[in-house]
């Protein structure tokens, strides 16, 4: 089943974050905790971890785009 | 609170001692330091350094350049200012400055300095800031630190900062922003030495709270993180996003026009155009040039194996283009 993962709310008053670094590409399995991805928000670089295990599909965003929080980042296929 | 002394003057040592008690060295309690370094100027991890860092500068004044783990903007600091940082093992709840500040704060406070937070995460002085904090997170562990300007060299600062031509870069990374800045010295009802200050300030922060100096071992291993992340020439200027640009000008021989493209501080591209006669070499020329370190003492000793190959143009006058703020 194909989930998405958002941009969660991380600090109070944040809307937004710079994606800066993939860390795991199209059709690259991923596991559940483990981070796809680095983003920069309001002067604290975090990671954003897949919620489940699976294998990453779509990336909607690109290296210095900025992301609102509850944007869509990517989706996971999840494992059945 | 378990404060860990450190007398090196170092910044990656104690950039890699975060990350060493962020990651390796995992304790029951948070962990805090107080350091200060030769003169530096330690840029955020995903800033662009050609943007942010004066490279003639730093090169004659011996300004270490480094690059750091958490966001935000550059910062200048050296032996007249403190740096302070927490690693706590907090990494599920919500991102806070504040709660790492306040000790900060009530330091100051009792050393009767009305310092207070800003909306930019920053600390103030009658509205001028004296310190910036940052954050980064790894495996669950958040990493607060953040500069204290005490008798900082301000025109060091200034000059270090200052790139003329910063926005000729196209390029995504974080753009610092610059602020009114003062030094807490100016501000202190009691004179004392920048380590006076950083003895009475490690005090009241760790408020009672364990001092666990380092061992030979673990000193060993935190010299050893940094010659692996914070060190090398490739973590520094390689880390840089995407960049690139164009500059033109006209010499004796035509007019010549570079388009450069760079990634992670090394040129992926670099061509010429213009109403210039060029040889046959000109290609050559620019495949040496790909590959090629952005830097001014590495391009020029491409150039100089060219020399000619742009009729009326000297390798000299072709650097210029590659640093135009710099010449």
């Amino acid at each position: 089943m194909k989930r998405t993962i958002v941009l969660p709310k991380l600090k109070e008053n944040a809307q937004d974050a710079m994606l800066c670094a993939w860390l795991k590409a199209p059709g690259e399995r991923v596991e559940k905790g483990e981070a796809i991805c680095e983003i920069e928000m309001d002067k604290v670089v975090c990671q954003i971890e897949a919620a489940f295990s699976g294998v990453l599909g779509t990336q909607f965003a690109e290296e210095g785009d900025t992301i609102q929080v509850g944007d869509a980042v990517a989706t996971v296929e999840e494992d059945a | 609170m378990i404060y860990v002394p450190s007398p090196k003057t170092d910044v990656c040592f104690h950039l890699a001692l975060e990350y060493y008690f962020a990651t390796e060295k995992k304790l029951d309690e948070p962990v805090f330091l107080l350091w200060h370094a030769t003169p530096t100027l330690v840029v955020g991890k995903y800033q662009n350094t050609l943007q942010e860092v004066n490279a003639d500068y730093v090169r004659t004044h011996d300004v270490t350049v480094v690059r750091r783990l958490s966001g935000g903007g550059t910062m200048y600091f050296d032996l007249g200012g403190w740096q302070y940082t927490f690693i706590a093992h907090d990494g599920q709840e919500a991102i806070s400055f504040e709660k790492y500040l306040a000790p900060v704060l009530d330091a100051l406070h009792k050393l009767g300095l009305n310092a207070a937070f800003t909306g930019r995460n920053d600390l103030t002085l009658d509205g001028k800031k004296f310190s910036g904090a940052s954050q980064y997170r790894v495996k669950g562990t958040t990493v607060h630190h953040g500069t204290l300007m005490y008798c900082v060299d301000m025109d060091a600062l200034e000059r270090a900062t200052k790139v003329a031509d910063a926005e000729k870069f196209q390029s995504k990374g974080i753009r610092s922003v610059r602020s009114r800045v003062t030094n807490l010295a100016d501000h202190l009802p009691t004179k004392m030495t920048t380590d006076e200050f950083g003895a009475m300030l490690a005090d009241l922060i760790r408020a009672g709270g364990e001092v666990r100096p380092l061992t030979e071992e673990e000193d060993a291993r935190v010299e050893a993180i940094a010659d692996e992340l914070f060190r090398p020439w490739e973590r520094v200027y390689g880390g840089n996003p995407k960049a690139t640009f164009e500059q033109s000008k006209r010499f004796t021989g035509g007019r010549v026009t570079l388009h450069l493209d760079l990634k992670n501080g090394v040129i992926a591209q670099a061509k010429f155009t213009g109403d210039f006669f060029a040889s046959e070499a000109l290609d050559t020329l620019e495949a040496a040039l790909s590959g090629c370190r952005y830097e001014k003492d590495a391009v020029a000793a491409v150039l100089q194996k060219a020399d000619g190959v742009i009729f009326a143009v000297t390798p000299e006058e072709l650097l210029t283009l590659f640093f135009p703020e710099e010449n």
